[in-house]
């Protein structure tokens, strides 16, 4: 019912929050992972073609000390070699080596690589100064060729690191856009939600506290119309027996009542008459008698005063209650049966009786 | 806390120190492992990282890459074999190996015959072994040829005309010049014109391509070029007599233990298996004992060659034959 629509509103602003959650994370993680290629892999590309740089450049030092005769060993320089060779193959396993636009640059380089190896081994087997001294010019204007092949390699890396920060940076613009707008879009449907959930929960409320409240005004004829099949739904209809109840009570006591004023009437206006004949002829008697005139004629008034009574209990609309003492509650005729479209009428004639009703 | 909640704790700690035990357990086996040395079957120690290390010199021939990753391969066996690491040292020259012997820089080589009785003479150098090709050769001859269809029939010929050669070797260097002497071409009015070349091979292809008419290069190497190219054939025209295959020498201060542990070392490695298969991938199928008594032929050209020895393009005296060595009959080809 109540619990249960509430359990599947809410349940369902969940799993919309949760999905939007999803659908944020998994481009993002995209994004991560983009991002950790470019940090590893792209940085590895640069790192090895610099590396290939450096290769070339001590290979370069050892040439010349050769050259120069400041240095006889070679395991330096083959090493060196062989340490560039594998380099360049490394660079070559690269992905962005395999790009079309710069597989000629990089075959081109390793040919060069290959043909620069050759000239240092003819180099390390020159017994002849003069042919060791061809053979190491050969090997250093190799391996300028060989640093003109580095250089545009290491250019397009570079250039290439740069369009996939540039892409990664486009596109995690958009993707921020796009989960702020997302959200922007769950927080509305989740405030329009709650919304209708609050109306769910407060507007049957409402009623009911109105219909307390006429209860309270004992206005047993009030009604609440709640059309929800649930606790609210229940509760309105447990009030509507309530009222209709008490509405029965309440008719059922002023039948009481009603019966009982009939009684009295019938009861006391036989009494109340022959007092009042006896009072007539009472009269004719003490007519020069002006203390005994007063007498009776109080005593006229106050048989009137019963009969008025007598007739207004006949006329009960409602039980209304008064204090009479202290713990002691009398019904309040007035109240009781004034006319709620003219309570004007029954207050006068109230004043009158409650006067009368003072305890002694 | 409830029971469930209480046996849920429980079996997480005790997975947790099941964890922690087994990963000790398994650091200690692994740090333990990294310090244990590891004997192999010819007594191999890694402990031979501990002792200074023993520098042996090599002479690129060839694919020096090659060479190097064969004699690495070696040097690692024989310095676990003596208990001490060897470390190899790439020279560029022959000449240059006779400084780093004089000077300390160097303990052992593997040289050619003519550095061989250069280092003998100069330096007191101690050689020790050589090896033997699989096919049973630890020798080589020096071999002077030319093309098949070369108009050059004999060495005599070769005045006037170029001849490829490799500096400071018995077969490249030392015989030519000393066949040229004794032909007295080389003081001739057409002398044959030196063509210097950096290896064996590249004398065989200058000969082959025609830029040379004739070429002086070991037989070893002309052998396995015409195993390869049995249409390529070439004619030869002197052949030396045989001197040792490039042997191994020590310099005289080196201690007499370690070259008595390097001579076992190198005589024994054929016998077991691991040793064999290294000498394999070295090329070789086993050593066998040397001694400067083995280079007689080159210290007879160096004789004959005399005054002439400037010739042959090695700054210093020419060696001088130790006086126990006797004179045996020389022998040629062609001439």
């Amino acid at each position: 019912m109540l619990r249960r629509k509430l359990i599947l509103i809410l349940g369902c602003l969940t799993v919309l929050l949760v999905g939007m959650a999803v659908a944020a994370l998994w481009p993002l993680q995209l994004v991560v992972s983009e991002m950790d290629h470019i940090a590893t892999q792209a940085s590895r590309i640069l790192e090895e073609s610099n590396e290939l740089n450096r290769s070339v450049s001590a290979i370069e030092v050892e040439l010349h000390r050769l050259q120069a005769g400041r240095q006889h060993r070679m395991d330096q320089l083959i090493e060196q070699v062989e340490q560039l060779e594998r380099t360049a193959g490394n660079v070559g396993d690269h992905y962005v080596m395999r790009e079309s636009d710069i597989q000629p640059t990089y075959h081109r380089f390793l040919e060069r690589v290959s043909l620069f190896k050759q000239h240092v081994g003819k180099l390390a087997t020159a017994q002849d100064p003069q042919l060791a001294n061809t053979y190491s010019i050969e090997a250093l204007g190799a391996a300028a060729e060989m640093r003109s092949d580095i250089l545009a390699l290491v250019r397009y890396a570079h250039g290439h690191v740069q369009a996939e920060q540039d892409a990664l940076s486009g596109n995690f613009r958009l993707l921020v856009v796009a989960i702020a707008i997302g959200f922007l879009l769950v927080i509305n449907i989740t405030v329009m939600v709650l919304l209708r959930v609050a109306t769910l929960i407060l507007q049957p409320v409402d009623k009911l506290v109105e219909a307390s409240r006429q209860l309270a005004m004992e206005r047993f004829d009030h009604r609440v119309q709640v059309g929800q099949n649930d606790e609210f739904g229940e509760l309105a209809r447990a009030y509507n027996r309530l009222a209709e109840q008490l509405q029965h009570n309440e008719q059922r006591r002023l039948e009481t009542l009603k019966q009982m004023a009939l009684t009295l009437n019938h009861e006391l206006n036989n009494a109340m008459a022959v007092i009042d004949l006896q009072l007539r002829l009472l009269q004719r008697t003490a007519d020069r008698d002006e203390g005994s005139s007063r007498c009776l004629m109080q005593i006229h008034q106050s048989l009137q005063r019963m009969a008025r009574v007598v007739e207004s209990i006949k006329h009960i609309r409602r039980i209304v209650l008064t204090d009479y003492t202290d713990g002691v509650k009398m019904l309040d005729l007035a109240r009781s049966v004034e006319d709620e479209g003219n309570p004007a009428e029954a207050e006068a004639s109230c004043s009158a009786n409650r006067q009368s009703v003072q305890p002694r | 806390m409830s029971q469930k909640m209480k046996l849920a704790w429980g079996l997480l700690t005790v997975c947790l120190l099941a964890i922690v035990v087994v990963g000790s357990v398994q650091l200690a086996k692994q740090l333990g492992s990294g310090r244990a040395d590891e004997v192999g079957p010819g007594g191999e120690s890694s402990t031979a990282a501990t002792a200074a290390a023993l520098k042996l010199a090599l002479i690129p021939e060839r694919n020096i890459y090659a060479q190097r990753r064969r004699y690495q391969l070696l040097a690692e066996a024989l310095g676990g074999r003596i208990g001490r690491p060897i470390e190899l040292v790439t020279l560029t020259t022959y000449l240059g190996v006779l400084d780093e012997f004089e000077d300390g820089d160097i303990d052992a080589a593997f040289l050619g015959s003519m550095v061989s009785t250069l280092a003998h003479d100069r330096i007191g150098a101690r050689v020790l072994v050589k090896p033997v090709t699989p096919e049973g050769i630890s020798t080589y001859r020096g071999v002077i040829f030319v093309r098949p269809d070369s108009p050059i029939q004999r060495v005599a010929d070769i005045a006037g005309q170029s001849i490829a050669m490799v500096r400071t070797t018995t077969a490249g260097n030392l015989f030519p010049i000393y066949q040229f002497e004794e032909l007295g071409l080389l003081h001739g009015d057409d002398p044959p014109k030196l063509r210097w070349v950096g290896t064996h091979d590249d004398v065989i292809y200058e000969v082959l391509e025609g830029r040379v008419a004739a070429g002086a290069a070991k037989d070893l190497r002309l052998a396995a070029f015409e195993a390869e190219h049995p249409a390529q054939a070439m004619r030869k025209l002197a052949i030396s007599r045989p001197v040792p295959n490039n042997a191994l020498l020590v310099r005289p201060g080196l201690d007499p233990l370690l070259t008595d542990q390097l001579t076992e070392a190198l005589l024994k490695m054929h016998e077991d298996s691991r040793g064999a298969a290294v000498l394999g991938q070295f090329g070789a199928a086993r050593f066998v004992p040397c001694s400067i008594d083995e280079y007689l032929a080159v210290y007879q050209m160096v004789e004959a060659l005399g005054e002439d020895w400037p010739l042959v393009g090695v700054a210093g005296p020419p060696p001088e034959r130790p006086l126990h060595m006797v004179d045996t009959q020389s022998e040629t080809a062609g001439d």
